[in-house]
């Protein structure tokens, strides 16, 4: 803040006497306030008055904010777009999810492209996916068990066989994972 | 009404009544004081334009702190206290006022130094008001010798008391009441007991070199808030 320490101006210095009232209690300011104008009171009041709806409109918007944040979960019941997109919401990388849900990046990779055949998948990899996305299983289960996304390569592969988009069974899926440490395949595989 | 930061809202929200109460008084004496600077020195006795007052201007001030025109730089001024914040903000909206066109033109008839040479540019609000506040023209010679008269009858108002004029001292010097009880090496209370006697002590001088006249009060005005 300003600082007068040393400023020999006669006005600035009279004007010290009341610009470093801090701390000073309540009342002396009343008073010295009432000595400088008669109408220090009803004014103060009115303020006050005023300061308060000022107040209780800020108090109402955070409540309405808090409505909103709960309007916002409500519409966290709307259907996943992606577990990678819905992972970012959370501020998680693909490699973030992979860990979390004990799983590899392919095979993270794989399950948001829905390339994995629903029924194949453990129901514990859905809960553990449920639980680091904050969604329900069943939001889960119903995004798993929606048509493949084309990706390019996806796309060129059915087009090539002539054949409907192929899921891959998550068995074979995780048989097929090169990046999958021995340790954790047998544990994906008992999963079964 | 303009955003609030999360931690503006969270402060405003925390503090009371009578938080507020404390607040608004200490503010509106420094209102009274920075008006009264730059009224001094820009030749105005007394008033201010288009009716305001300190109470309006600290009005203003908190009001705009609540509806998001002015935004507290938490860096800048940190902690839960508005007030260093707000003193920045009246500044600000005095600089605002008294470089007004009408005033200016006033005061550069008596002046030509003032600030008012430059003062037909648009009002920014978010200039260093305290900057500003330091590039004031300087005491017209009658204005000085009447404010040396005053601080010559303040001392000559509290002359039997060392106590107190040693206090005033500190006070000439910028000191708070908690570093002046450090200097003192007093409690604290000792000088807010002092202030209080040194208060009764010059009222009626506190009164004539800060004080409004009861017709420039704005009891009776629209409840509105005033737009400066």
């Amino acid at each position: 803040m300003v600082a007068h320490k040393g400023n020999n101006d006669v006005s600035d210095r009279l004007c010290l006497i009341l610009e470093n009232l801090e701390g000073t209690p309540m009342d002396q300011l009343q008073d010295i306030l009432r000595n400088l104008n008669s109408n220090a009171d009803t004014e103060e009041e009115r303020f006050i008055s005023q300061l308060l709806k000022a107040h209780e409109r800020l108090a109402q918007t955070v409540d309405e904010r808090q409505v909103e944040s709960k309007t916002v979960s409500f519409e966290d019941g709307a259907p996943l777009r992606g577990l990678v997109s819905e992972a970012r919401k959370h501020g998680l990388t693909t490699e973030d999810l992979a860990e979390r849900t004990k799983l590899s990046v392919p095979l993270v990779l794989k399950l948001d492209l829905r390339q994995i055949e629903y029924i194949s998948i453990p129901r514990q990899i859905v809960e553990d996916i449920a639980g680091t996305l904050k969604r329900s299983v069943e939001q889960v289960a119903v995004y798993l068990q929606g048509d493949p996304i084309r990706t390019a390569v996806f796309q060129s592969h059915s087009l090539e066989s002539g054949k409907a988009p192929h899921k891959e069974d998550f068995t074979e899926a995780v048989q097929s994972d090169s990046s999958l440490t021995p340790s954790a395949r047998n544990r994906l595989l008992r999963m079964n | 009404m303009t955003e609030l930061s999360p931690q503006t809202r969270e402060i405003l929200l925390s503090l009371s009544e009578d938080d507020w109460r404390g607040y608004y008084r200490e503010l509106v004496l420094y209102a009274y004081a920075r008006c009264a600077r730059w009224l001094w020195r820009t030749g105005d006795k007394q008033n201010l334009p288009e009716g305001h007052s300190p109470e309006s201007i600290t009005q203003e001030a908190v009001l705009r702190l609540y509806d998001g025109t002015r935004t507290w730089n938490h860096e800048q001024y940190p902690g839960n206290d508005p007030v260093p914040f707000l003193k920045a903000v009246i500044d600000s909206l005095i600089w605002a006022l008294l470089s007004g066109a009408e005033h200016l033109r006033r005061s550069a008839v008596r002046d030509p130094h003032s600030v008012g040479s430059n003062s037909q540019e648009p009002l920014d609000l978010d200039i260093d008001a305290d900057e500003a506040l330091h590039h004031t023209p300087s005491l017209a010679p009658d204005r000085k010798l009447y404010l040396e008269d005053v601080e010559h009858r303040i001392r000559m108002a509290i002359a039997d008391r060392p106590d107190l004029l040693e206090f005033f001292e500190n006070l000439l010097e910028g000191l708070k009441p908690r570093e002046i009880s450090k200097r003192l090496n007093v409690d604290v209370k000792r000088v807010y007991a002092l202030r209080k006697t040194f208060d009764r002590r010059t009222d009626e001088i506190q009164r004539e070199l800060f004080g409004r006249q009861p017709s420039e009060d704005t009891v009776g005005r629209d409840a509105e808030r005033v737009k400066i």
